[in-house]
């Protein structure tokens, strides 16, 4: 099958993205015809072969080794579109299925897949709605509050509102106390996000966070507890099905975006190590524990984590209920925080395009990282067959209507 | 260069006007003449025969000086530029070899001579050029088609849709469009378009079109000789054979109505042993063939009781939005409705139910999208014109059969003043002239006005109308019908075009 792999991006992750899809077409390359889409940080798009080598990137080399091209929304064009040069003919690179693997804004939040669902092509992973509500962690809270389950509490801060940010203030030691941590409502990894013990250092990070996005959630801080990470795939008719778990080790402080992705790299503010790629040589299946640095996979971690069987499965059930609430699709992550000596829980978030797909936590669950590749096509087709099950009918005689001189009421 | 002794006075300018003007001149002017031969050879399929017999028949058009209208453009594919360039070349070296070989071994004047013989022979013989570049690159056109072949037979593995093969003699393209809307979800089918049913065009279809979300391919397969079907189910292996019915269509070229009866029913010899047949009992012939299937499962489908069908329908009940009534299979039955007209859509729905079950669909479901069928463009397809003219465009209908279905259809229509325009048919060999006449007769008692469109069956048709009510006009090509219309027509009138000639017949 021709696969095409969409990566970068015009966001903060756009280099964790680049991980993640190198890995993904590592693995992909053995079983189909994979066609690897940058889109730079300026927002072009490109195509070709040679675009699947990280070199590429590290000296900046994109533009000479992929040929520019750009996605047509038209429905059952099926591909890209290499346009026309002085002396080229336009060219068609026709697409099976495409898998979206860029991280955060422009990519996770339900833009791409906004476009990839005009042009009728199916993807990988979850629709418009669910990645937007995965995007957005106000509406993401809002869903999982319907599912019932167990939240972090929280203060929503409008930077937009006049006062917003003093009420709010007033609001968060009244309700929170600190320490708390300061995130903007939309954006991925752990980018704008800070912890504050007072309230100077918490009015500087809402400014910091308000940078991101003009809504700032403030969280309760939740001390002595530990993050639990687990995976669910689903959707295209599956029941969701979940991953063992992973206990990300460094969390005492926090899982800055450093920690997260670029373990070594010494950098002062979130965006400074955005540049430098932690890039080792591709694996299919580098060990999760082997400390070797290639993004999400090399983080050190504890796998499975080292947590009762009563908390795993409480975890896990919560997972499951969170994709279903959000309406997630394909491989997702839901990160969670166990108190350890009251074995409670709370859902954090669910990532609709986890760092190089989880597939560490699959590995680790008994599916090779080329079945869990597989599972997201298959996944992602089946999606799109029962697109066509919905009707879309077209009323005719509005338009004679309207010819006429009626009014059309829509 | 050899110095040779100048003849005569003018002779090195008569040489240079010939090599420098005449023959780049006679290059473009081959050229543009070639690109309108190449036209109706592409029409004809790329037939040489067929095509070098239409100049025959042509004769005032054969030296292709002036363009015709056209209905139906020359596509300039991969292969037209070939033969175009290929034939080009040979009519500019078919002067200059020869004429330069003359000139060195034997000199004036039997180079002068050769050049004007050889002006002659490729001025006249251009269908023969023409020809003589398609053979010549025959070796490459087919290491082309082999690996469009092999491309596509690679891309059928992979994506291992369940495909469906439909044939007969008419009927088969509003079926395949039947399956379609019936087997599964629109994503989920993928059919070949109408005039895509040779083996490249199958090819063609698979490598642009076919896609892993296709759990349905519906293939429909075109024949005009023995042995064609068999070729295309090798190619795709269908699992389901739908055979719609067996009549003297393109009777000429397959010789024989034994010829078309063995040539369709390759459709069910060619299933494999798990494999399903699905013939339309309704059609006397089809029926023949089903009552000695033995070797497939088989699933009958037809109006008429006397046909044992397996899947069928009562309580038709037939209005002007559509037709009313009751799908029965076996044991189930369900009510529906659908928005396609005349008798024959029926026999198309049925078609489509019988196959959409045999896949494992539920009935219930299958009657849900008989409603969302839509009527197929040109076939009995009716369109409120302006001015409140209704047109009933019949425009691809070809067969004796279907003319007579859209002649019930008109007739059924409540209007002041009814029109027919048509050609009549063609290709039914030495059934032609007769249908024709019955059809004139038919078409004159039912209709106000008939206008009979180009000579080709312009005698059988008046003829046949010449008892009826009707006023006969006769005109040359259905430019000048469409402008006697306006006088004809008023608001509440109906239109009826029946079948359109390709352009090769128009004159």
């Amino acid at each position: 099958m021709r696969v095409g792999v969409i990566f970068g991006g015009r966001s903060v992750e756009h280099d964790v993205s680049i991980v993640t899809a190198h890995q993904l077409m590592a693995v992909l390359s053995e079983r189909h015809e994979v066609v690897p889409v940058y889109v730079a940080r300026d927002g072009r798009w490109y195509t070709g072969p040679g675009l699947d080598d990280l070199e590429v990137y590290r000296h900046a080399r994109w533009a000479d080794v992929g040929e520019e091209a750009i996605l047509p929304p038209t429905f059952g064009f099926g591909g890209l579109l290499i346009q026309a040069g002085r002396l080229k003919a336009s060219k068609r690179v026709p697409l099976d299925v495409v898998i979206p693997a860029i991280h955060g804004t422009y990519g996770e939040d339900g833009t791409l897949q906004g476009l990839l669902e005009l042009a009728g092509l199916p993807y990988a992973g979850s629709g418009v709605a669910a990645s937007a509500v995965g995007m957005d962690k106000v509406a993401m809270k809002s869903a999982l509050t319907g599912a019932a389950l167990p939240l972090v509490p929280d203060v929503l801060i409008e930077m937009d509102h006049p006062d917003g940010v003093h009420t709010g203030l007033d609001e968060v030691e009244a309700k929170l106390g600190y320490p708390a941590f300061v995130k903007p409502v939309k954006a991925g990894s752990s980018v704008g996000i800070g912890k504050a013990a007072d309230r100077a250092v918490l009015a500087e990070l809402v400014e910091v966070a308000a940078r991101y996005d003009n809504r700032v959630l403030v969280e309760k801080a939740m001390e002595g507890c530990v993050e639990i990470n687990c995976s669910v795939i689903g959707g295209g008719g599956r029941e969701p099905r979940v991953s063992v778990c992973e206990q990300p080790v460094g969390w005492q402080e926090f899982l800055s975006f450093e920690d997260k992705y670029l373990r070594g790299a010494k950098s002062s503010g979130p965006e400074a190590g955005a540049g430098k790629l932690a890039a080792a040589p591709p694996s299919g299946s580098p060990a999760p524990s082997s400390g070797s640095p290639t993004g999400m996979a090399s983080l050190d971690r504890r796998i499975p984590a080292p947590i009762s069987e009563e908390s795993t499965a409480q975890i896990q059930a919560n997972a499951v209920q969170a994709f279903r609430a959000t309406g997630a699709s394909g491989v997702a992550r839901i990160d969670s925080f166990l108190n350890p000596d009251s074995g409670e829980t709370w859902v954090m978030e669910i990532n609709t395009v986890p760092g190089s797909f989880a597939f560490y936590l699959w590995e680790a669950t008994g599916l090779a990282f080329a079945d869990l590749a597989d599972e997201m096509i298959a996944i992602a087709i089946d999606r799109h067959r029962s697109i066509g099950r919905r009707l879309f009918t077209f009323d005719s005689a509005m338009l004679d209507q309207a010819a006429r001189g009626g009014k059309a009421r829509g | 260069m050899m110095q040779r002794p100048d003849p005569f006075p003018l002779y090195s300018w008569v040489l240079r006007t010939i090599i420098y003007v005449l023959v780049p001149a006679f290059g473009v002017l081959q050229f543009f003449r070639l690109r309108r031969a190449l036209h109706v050879f592409q029409l004809e399929g790329y037939k040489r025969k067929r095509f070098l017999d239409w100049c025959k028949n042509n004769p005032e058009r054969k030296l292709f000086m002036h363009s015709s209208p056209q209905k139906k453009p020359l596509v300039m594919t991969g292969r037209a530029w070939r033969i175009l360039i290929t034939a080009t070349a040979l009519s500019v070296f078919g002067v200059l070899i020869p004429s330069g070989v003359v000139h060195i071994t034997v000199g004036t004047p039997w180079d002068l001579i050769t050049c004007a013989t050889m002006f002659g022979l490729l001025f006249f013989g251009l269908p023969r050029v023409l020809v003589l570049a398609d053979i010549v690159l025959t070796p490459v056109q087919g290491l082309i088609n082999a690996r469009f072949l092999h491309m596509a037979t690679a891309r059928l593995n992979e994506v291992q849709p369940r495909v469906i093969g439909v044939t007969g003699s008419f009927g088969k393209t509003s079926t395949k469009f039947a399956i379609q809307g019936l087997v599964a979800s629109s994503e989920e089918v993928l059919a070949t378009p109408g005039s895509f049913n040779t083996p490249l065009g199958v090819c063609r279809t698979i490598n642009e079109a076919l896609r892993p979300q296709h759990r349905f391919f519906v293939v429909e397969m075109g024949a005009y000789g023995e042995g064609e079907i068999a070729e295309l189910c090798r190619f795709v292996k269908p699992s389901i054979g739908v055979l719609t019915a067996i009549g003297p269509a393109h009777l000429e070229r397959f010789g024989s109505m034994d010829a078309i009866r063995r040539g369709k029913y390759e459709i069910v010899t060619n299933l494999p042993s798990d494999g399903t047949a699905i013939m339309n009992v309704d059609d006397p012939e089809v029926r023949k063939l089903a009552d000695v299937t033995t070797d497939v499962r088989l699933v009958r489908y037809g109006l008429d009781p006397a046909g044992r069908p397996d899947v069928t329908a009562r309580d038709v009940e037939v209005t002007s939005e559509g037709t009313s009534f009751t799908v029965v299979t076996g044991s189930d039955d369900a009510k529906v409705h659908t928005r396609l007209l005349g008798r024959h859509a029926l026999g198309h729905i049925l078609a489509g139910v019988a196959v959409a079950i045999t896949t494992g669909r539920q009935l219930r479901v299958v009657a849900a999208s008989i409603a969302n069928l839509e009527p197929v463009e040109h076939r009995l397809q009716v369109i409120k014109g302006a001015g409140g003219v209704t047109v009933i465009d019949d425009a691809y209908n070809s067969n004796p059969e279907g003319a007579a279905a859209a002649l019930d259809v008109l007739s059924a229509m409540p209007a002041r003043n009814k029109v027919v325009v048509t050609p009549g048919i063609i290709e039914l060999g030495p059934l032609q002239r007769e249908a024709n006449f019955e059809f004139g007769r038919r078409a004159a008692a039912i209709a106000d006005t008939v206008i009979f469109v180009a000579r080709l069956n312009r005698d059988a048709l008046v003829a046949g109308a010449e008892d009826g009510a009707a006023t006969v006009i006769t005109v040359d090509s259905l430019e000048q019908a469409t402008q006697e219309l306006p006088g004809l027509l008023g608001p509440g009138d109906v239109v009826l075009f029946e079948n359109d000639l390709p352009d090769q017949y128009e004159h």
